[in-house]
Protein backbone atom coordinates (compact mmCIF):
# COMPACT_ATOMS: atom_id res chain seq x y z
CA UNK A 1 0.00 0.00 0.00
CA UNK A 2 2.65 2.44 0.86
CA UNK A 3 4.49 1.88 -2.18
CA UNK A 4 1.54 2.43 -4.26
CA UNK A 5 1.12 6.13 -2.53
CA UNK A 6 4.62 7.00 -3.47
CA UNK A 7 3.88 5.96 -6.69
CA UNK A 8 0.64 8.39 -6.78
CA UNK A 9 2.66 11.08 -5.31
CA UNK A 10 5.55 10.46 -8.10
CA UNK A 11 2.78 10.74 -11.37
CA UNK A 12 1.54 14.00 -9.41
CA UNK A 13 4.99 15.41 -9.18
CA UNK A 14 5.47 14.68 -12.35
CA UNK A 15 2.02 16.07 -13.82
CA UNK A 16 3.37 19.62 -11.67
CA UNK A 17 6.89 19.44 -12.96
CA UNK A 18 5.54 19.09 -16.48
CA UNK A 19 2.93 22.11 -15.71
CA UNK A 20 5.58 24.34 -14.56
CA UNK A 21 8.37 23.24 -17.59
CA UNK A 22 5.25 24.63 -20.15
CA UNK A 23 5.00 27.99 -17.98
CA UNK A 24 8.50 28.53 -17.31
CA UNK A 25 8.53 28.01 -13.55
CA UNK A 26 11.03 26.20 -11.57
CA UNK A 27 10.55 22.45 -11.03
CA UNK A 28 9.92 20.45 -7.59
CA UNK A 29 13.16 18.94 -7.07
CA UNK A 30 13.88 15.06 -6.70
CA UNK A 31 13.15 14.30 -3.04
CA UNK A 32 14.03 10.74 -1.11
CA UNK A 33 11.62 9.67 2.16
CA UNK A 34 12.94 7.58 4.36
CA UNK A 35 10.29 5.73 5.88
CA UNK A 36 10.80 4.83 9.62
CA UNK A 37 8.74 3.49 13.13
CA UNK A 38 6.50 1.59 12.90
CA UNK A 39 5.48 1.79 9.13
CA UNK A 40 8.92 0.89 8.55
CA UNK A 41 8.45 -2.81 10.76
CA UNK A 42 4.75 -2.94 8.94
CA UNK A 43 6.36 -2.64 5.81
CA UNK A 44 9.12 -5.27 6.64
CA UNK A 45 6.54 -8.28 7.34
CA UNK A 46 8.40 -9.21 10.77
CA UNK A 47 6.70 -12.31 11.86
CA UNK A 48 5.63 -10.36 15.50
CA UNK A 49 2.50 -8.71 16.84
CA UNK A 50 2.82 -5.07 15.18
CA UNK A 51 0.49 -2.33 15.64
CA UNK A 52 0.67 1.30 14.27
CA UNK A 53 -1.63 4.53 14.94
CA UNK A 54 -2.38 6.03 11.87
CA UNK A 55 0.68 8.22 11.70
CA UNK A 56 3.06 7.59 8.87
CA UNK A 57 7.00 8.33 10.27
CA UNK A 58 8.74 9.65 7.06
CA UNK A 59 12.00 11.91 7.05
CA UNK A 60 12.01 13.55 3.93
CA UNK A 61 13.87 16.95 1.91
CA UNK A 62 10.65 17.39 0.14
CA UNK A 63 8.92 20.83 -0.34
CA UNK A 64 5.61 21.69 1.64
CA UNK A 65 3.70 21.37 -1.71
CA UNK A 66 4.59 17.19 -2.23
CA UNK A 67 4.28 16.75 1.87
CA UNK A 68 0.48 18.05 1.48
CA UNK A 69 0.37 15.98 -1.31
CA UNK A 70 1.74 12.91 0.42
CA UNK A 71 -1.30 13.47 3.35
CA UNK A 72 -3.65 13.82 0.92
CA UNK A 73 -3.11 10.56 -0.46
CA UNK A 74 -2.38 8.91 3.24
CA UNK A 75 -5.55 10.36 4.45
CA UNK A 76 -7.23 8.56 1.54
CA UNK A 77 -6.22 5.51 2.98
CA UNK A 78 -7.07 6.27 6.41
CA UNK A 79 -2.98 7.48 7.11
CA UNK A 80 -1.49 10.37 8.18
CA UNK A 81 1.92 11.85 7.53
CA UNK A 82 3.56 12.62 11.24
CA UNK A 83 4.78 16.41 10.90
CA UNK A 84 7.56 15.70 13.69
CA UNK A 85 9.18 13.01 11.26
CA UNK A 86 12.26 14.87 10.68
CA UNK A 87 12.93 14.82 14.68
CA UNK A 88 13.29 11.22 14.61
CA UNK A 89 16.59 9.89 15.81
CA UNK A 90 18.17 7.47 13.67
CA UNK A 91 22.02 6.18 13.76
CA UNK A 92 23.80 7.54 10.64
CA UNK A 93 25.14 3.78 9.55
CA UNK A 94 21.14 3.07 9.37
CA UNK A 95 20.44 0.48 5.86
CA UNK A 96 17.25 1.50 3.52
CA UNK A 97 15.79 -0.15 1.14
CA UNK A 98 13.95 0.15 -1.41
CA UNK A 99 10.08 0.77 -1.67
CA UNK A 100 9.54 2.79 -4.46
CA UNK A 101 11.95 4.60 -6.95
CA UNK A 102 10.36 6.48 -9.32
CA UNK A 103 11.29 9.80 -11.26
CA UNK A 104 11.01 12.18 -8.69
CA UNK A 105 10.42 10.38 -5.63
CA UNK A 106 12.12 7.49 -4.20
CA UNK A 107 10.73 6.45 -0.80
CA UNK A 108 13.16 3.91 1.04
CA UNK A 109 12.41 1.74 4.64
CA UNK A 110 14.93 1.22 7.34
CA UNK A 111 15.93 -2.21 8.46
CA UNK A 112 14.21 -2.98 11.58
CA UNK A 113 17.29 -3.23 13.70
CA UNK A 114 17.82 -0.16 13.03
CA UNK A 115 14.07 1.02 13.96
CA UNK A 116 14.38 -0.49 17.13
CA UNK A 117 17.13 0.90 17.93
CA UNK A 118 16.14 3.85 17.28
CA UNK A 119 12.98 2.95 19.67
CA UNK A 120 15.04 1.58 22.63
CA UNK A 121 17.13 4.66 22.42
CA UNK A 122 14.59 7.43 22.15
CA UNK A 123 11.58 6.22 23.18
CA UNK A 124 11.70 2.73 25.79
CA UNK A 125 8.68 2.79 28.02
CA UNK A 126 6.54 2.90 25.00
CA UNK A 127 8.38 0.37 23.22
CA UNK A 128 9.48 -1.93 26.05
CA UNK A 129 6.95 -4.62 25.14
CA UNK A 130 7.42 -4.19 21.28
CA UNK A 131 11.23 -4.92 22.14
CA UNK A 132 10.60 -7.56 24.39
CA UNK A 133 8.71 -9.70 21.32
CA UNK A 134 12.08 -8.43 18.79
CA UNK A 135 14.82 -10.02 20.91
CA UNK A 136 12.72 -13.52 22.19
CA UNK A 137 12.47 -13.62 18.04
CA UNK A 138 16.05 -14.12 17.88
CA UNK A 139 16.97 -10.61 16.02
CA UNK A 140 20.37 -10.24 13.45
CA UNK A 141 23.79 -9.96 15.53
CA UNK A 142 23.96 -6.09 14.43
CA UNK A 143 21.26 -5.25 16.32
CA UNK A 144 23.10 -6.02 19.64
CA UNK A 145 26.38 -5.05 18.28
CA UNK A 146 24.28 -1.36 17.85
CA UNK A 147 22.67 -1.44 21.53
CA UNK A 148 26.16 -1.89 22.64
CA UNK A 149 27.63 0.59 20.58
CA UNK A 150 25.02 3.12 21.55
CA UNK A 151 24.80 2.04 25.24
CA UNK A 152 21.27 0.80 25.41
CA UNK A 153 20.73 -1.47 28.59
CA UNK A 154 18.89 -4.06 26.79
CA UNK A 155 18.70 -6.03 29.96
CA UNK A 156 17.21 -2.89 32.16
CA UNK A 157 14.18 -2.35 29.10
CA UNK A 158 13.29 -5.83 29.83
CA UNK A 159 13.34 -5.35 33.69
CA UNK A 160 11.41 -2.52 33.94
CA UNK A 161 8.27 -2.05 35.97
CA UNK A 162 5.47 -2.19 33.25
CA UNK B 1 26.24 -7.90 26.99
CA UNK B 2 25.24 -11.66 27.12
CA UNK B 3 23.02 -12.18 24.35
CA UNK B 4 21.68 -15.61 24.91
CA UNK B 5 20.79 -14.30 28.62
CA UNK B 6 18.84 -11.26 27.19
CA UNK B 7 17.11 -13.64 24.65
CA UNK B 8 16.36 -16.05 27.10
CA UNK B 9 14.79 -13.33 29.73
CA UNK B 10 12.74 -11.64 26.44
CA UNK B 11 11.18 -15.00 25.89
CA UNK B 12 10.40 -15.64 29.23
CA UNK B 13 8.67 -12.29 29.50
CA UNK B 14 7.24 -12.84 26.06
CA UNK B 15 5.46 -16.31 26.79
CA UNK B 16 3.27 -15.09 29.93
CA UNK B 17 2.48 -11.69 27.72
CA UNK B 18 1.63 -14.46 24.81
CA UNK B 19 -1.11 -15.70 26.72
CA UNK B 20 -2.49 -12.22 27.72
CA UNK B 21 -2.48 -11.16 24.18
CA UNK B 22 -4.97 -14.07 23.22
CA UNK B 23 -7.71 -13.08 25.63
CA UNK B 24 -10.72 -11.39 24.45
CA UNK B 25 -10.18 -7.99 25.97
CA UNK B 26 -6.74 -7.46 24.41
CA UNK B 27 -8.19 -9.41 20.64
CA UNK B 28 -11.43 -7.24 20.65
CA UNK B 29 -9.77 -3.54 21.53
CA UNK B 30 -7.26 -4.10 18.87
CA UNK B 31 -10.10 -5.19 16.36
CA UNK B 32 -11.98 -2.34 17.81
CA UNK B 33 -9.36 0.42 17.23
CA UNK B 34 -8.73 -1.20 13.93
CA UNK B 35 -12.11 -0.84 12.71
CA UNK B 36 -12.27 2.86 13.87
CA UNK B 37 -9.20 3.39 11.64
CA UNK B 38 -6.81 4.62 14.72
CA UNK B 39 -4.65 1.69 15.11
CA UNK B 40 -3.47 -0.92 12.32
CA UNK B 41 -2.59 -4.50 13.35
CA UNK B 42 -0.83 -7.19 11.63
CA UNK B 43 -2.57 -9.93 13.30
CA UNK B 44 -5.75 -9.15 14.20
CA UNK B 45 -8.63 -7.84 11.52
CA UNK B 46 -10.71 -4.93 12.09
CA UNK B 47 -14.43 -6.08 13.75
CA UNK B 48 -17.53 -3.52 14.59
CA UNK B 49 -17.80 -4.67 18.16
CA UNK B 50 -17.20 -1.64 21.13
CA UNK B 51 -15.12 -2.46 23.85
CA UNK B 52 -15.46 -0.96 27.27
CA UNK B 53 -13.09 1.41 28.38
CA UNK B 54 -12.10 -0.83 31.14
CA UNK B 55 -10.78 -3.27 28.44
CA UNK B 56 -9.48 -0.40 26.67
CA UNK B 57 -7.22 0.27 29.80
CA UNK B 58 -6.28 -3.34 30.62
CA UNK B 59 -4.77 -3.73 26.63
CA UNK B 60 -3.23 -0.67 27.42
CA UNK B 61 -1.01 -2.09 29.40
CA UNK B 62 0.02 -4.22 26.69
CA UNK B 63 -0.08 -1.97 23.79
CA UNK B 64 0.72 1.54 24.73
CA UNK B 65 -0.36 2.74 21.60
CA UNK B 66 -3.82 2.08 22.92
CA UNK B 67 -3.36 4.67 25.61
CA UNK B 68 -2.17 7.10 23.66
CA UNK B 69 -5.32 7.39 22.10
CA UNK B 70 -7.67 7.33 24.95
CA UNK B 71 -7.48 10.50 26.48
CA UNK B 72 -8.77 12.07 22.66
CA UNK B 73 -11.31 9.13 22.31
CA UNK B 74 -13.50 9.90 25.48
CA UNK B 75 -13.33 13.77 24.53
CA UNK B 76 -14.02 13.52 21.13
CA UNK B 77 -15.66 10.70 20.24
CA UNK B 78 -16.59 9.44 23.90
CA UNK B 79 -19.22 7.31 22.55
CA UNK B 80 -16.46 4.63 20.93
CA UNK B 81 -16.15 3.18 24.12
CA UNK B 82 -18.41 1.78 27.07
CA UNK B 83 -17.63 3.99 30.08
CA UNK B 84 -19.78 5.99 32.68
CA UNK B 85 -18.64 9.27 32.95
CA UNK B 86 -19.07 9.80 36.61
CA UNK B 87 -16.74 6.29 36.85
CA UNK B 88 -13.60 7.37 35.04
CA UNK B 89 -10.26 6.36 36.65
CA UNK B 90 -8.97 8.98 38.85
CA UNK B 91 -5.66 9.46 36.47
CA UNK B 92 -7.83 9.86 33.23
CA UNK B 93 -10.59 12.24 34.91
CA UNK B 94 -7.74 14.49 35.35
CA UNK B 95 -6.49 14.25 32.38
CA UNK B 96 -9.26 14.58 30.50
CA UNK B 97 -10.39 17.83 33.10
CA UNK B 98 -6.89 19.11 31.67
CA UNK B 99 -7.71 18.74 27.97
CA UNK B 100 -11.53 19.91 28.96
CA UNK B 101 -10.10 23.11 31.02
CA UNK B 102 -7.28 23.98 28.29
CA UNK B 103 -4.81 23.36 31.07
CA UNK B 104 -1.16 22.47 31.11
CA UNK B 105 -1.30 18.68 29.61
CA UNK B 106 0.51 16.02 32.56
CA UNK B 107 1.50 12.40 31.81
CA UNK B 108 -1.04 9.63 31.34
CA UNK B 109 0.62 6.56 32.52
CA UNK B 110 3.44 7.17 31.41
CA UNK B 111 2.23 8.71 27.83
CA UNK B 112 3.49 12.37 27.48
CA UNK B 113 1.04 14.22 27.02
CA UNK B 114 2.89 15.66 23.71
CA UNK B 115 1.77 12.15 22.50
CA UNK B 116 -2.20 12.04 23.17
CA UNK B 117 -2.68 15.24 23.01
CA UNK B 118 -1.78 15.04 19.10
CA UNK B 119 -4.56 13.20 18.93
CA UNK B 120 -7.22 15.68 19.47
CA UNK B 121 -6.83 17.45 16.02
CA UNK B 122 -6.19 14.42 14.40
CA UNK B 123 -7.33 13.29 11.19
CA UNK B 124 -7.63 9.93 12.43
CA UNK B 125 -10.18 11.22 14.91
CA UNK B 126 -12.13 12.54 12.25
CA UNK B 127 -12.11 8.93 10.08
CA UNK B 128 -13.25 7.33 13.37
CA UNK B 129 -16.27 9.77 14.23
CA UNK B 130 -17.07 8.87 10.89
CA UNK B 131 -17.07 5.38 10.93
CA UNK B 132 -18.44 5.30 14.26
CA UNK B 133 -21.93 6.54 13.08
CA UNK B 134 -22.03 3.80 10.51
CA UNK B 135 -25.43 2.26 10.05
CA UNK B 136 -24.89 -1.93 9.80
CA UNK B 137 -25.08 -3.89 6.61
CA UNK B 138 -28.77 -4.59 5.31
CA UNK B 139 -29.42 -7.65 5.95
CA UNK B 140 -31.95 -8.49 2.74
CA UNK B 141 -29.56 -9.04 -0.56
CA UNK B 142 -30.05 -10.25 -3.63
CA UNK B 143 -27.39 -13.32 -4.70
CA UNK B 144 -25.71 -11.56 -8.14
CA UNK B 145 -24.62 -8.39 -6.61
CA UNK B 146 -24.24 -9.45 -3.03
CA UNK B 147 -20.53 -9.62 -3.68
CA UNK B 148 -19.93 -6.45 -5.41
CA UNK B 149 -22.36 -4.82 -2.94
CA UNK B 150 -19.96 -5.91 -0.13
CA UNK B 151 -16.87 -5.06 -1.94
CA UNK B 152 -18.22 -1.44 -2.77
CA UNK B 153 -19.75 -1.02 1.09
CA UNK B 154 -16.32 -2.32 2.61
CA UNK B 155 -14.58 -0.20 0.31
CA UNK B 156 -16.66 3.06 1.06
CA UNK B 157 -16.10 2.04 4.83
CA UNK B 158 -12.13 1.53 4.74
CA UNK B 159 -12.54 5.31 2.95
CA UNK B 160 -14.76 6.51 5.93
CA UNK B 161 -16.93 7.72 2.81
CA UNK B 162 -20.85 8.11 3.27
CA UNK B 163 -22.58 6.86 -0.45
CA UNK B 164 -22.76 10.84 -1.40
CA UNK B 165 -19.26 11.90 -1.02
CA UNK B 166 -18.08 8.81 -2.72
CA UNK B 167 -20.36 9.96 -5.54
CA UNK B 168 -19.12 13.42 -5.63
CA UNK B 169 -15.42 12.56 -5.35
CA UNK B 170 -15.62 9.77 -8.39
CA UNK B 171 -18.16 11.19 -10.19
CA UNK B 172 -20.40 8.13 -9.95
CA UNK B 173 -24.40 8.19 -9.81
CA UNK B 174 -25.73 7.87 -6.07
CA UNK B 175 -28.38 5.89 -6.83
CA UNK B 176 -26.38 3.25 -8.67
CA UNK B 177 -23.94 3.12 -5.10
CA UNK B 178 -26.73 2.59 -3.27
CA UNK B 179 -28.40 0.27 -5.25
CA UNK B 180 -25.52 -1.85 -6.08
CA UNK B 181 -24.61 -1.86 -2.07
CA UNK B 182 -28.21 -3.28 -1.15
CA UNK B 183 -28.50 -5.87 -4.27
CA UNK B 184 -31.12 -4.18 -5.71
CA UNK B 185 -29.45 -4.02 -8.99
CA UNK B 186 -27.91 -5.55 -12.31
CA UNK B 187 -25.65 -2.70 -13.04
CA UNK B 188 -23.98 -2.88 -16.21
CA UNK B 189 -20.39 -4.33 -16.08
CA UNK B 190 -19.07 -1.27 -17.54
CA UNK B 191 -20.61 1.04 -14.51
CA UNK B 192 -19.86 -1.94 -12.07
CA UNK B 193 -16.18 -1.75 -13.04
CA UNK B 194 -16.14 2.23 -12.75
CA UNK B 195 -17.25 1.84 -9.53
CA UNK B 196 -14.80 -1.52 -8.71
CA UNK B 197 -11.90 0.46 -10.06
CA UNK B 198 -12.09 3.28 -7.16
CA UNK B 199 -11.53 0.55 -4.75
CA UNK B 200 -8.73 -1.21 -7.17
CA UNK B 201 -10.75 -3.77 -8.29
CA UNK B 202 -12.64 -5.21 -11.11
CA UNK B 203 -14.93 -7.63 -12.12
CA UNK B 204 -12.28 -10.07 -13.95
CA UNK B 205 -10.07 -9.90 -10.52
Amino acid sequence: MIAEIFEKLDQWVGQQNAEATREGLPAIPRCEFRIVGQTALMEANLKIDLASTADVDAMNNATYAVIAKLNDLLQAKGLEYDQLSNEIWMPPESKYVDVFRGTWVVAIRAEPEFVMLSKAKKARAKNKKLLQQYIASSPPRTFFDLCQKYKVNLKQILQDEP
Amino acid sequence: MNIEEIVKLAKQREDADKVKKAEPYFVKTIAWFHYLGLLRHNNIEACRHTVTLEDALKAGALEPRILELIPAMIVSIPKALKFVPEKLPADLARVVRNIRERKVGIPFRKVPARAYLHWLNAQAMEVAKRRLNFRKAPRRRVANTHDIGDIIRQGRINLALTQRQLSKKYDLSLRVIRDLEQGKLDASIKVANKILAVFGRSLNA
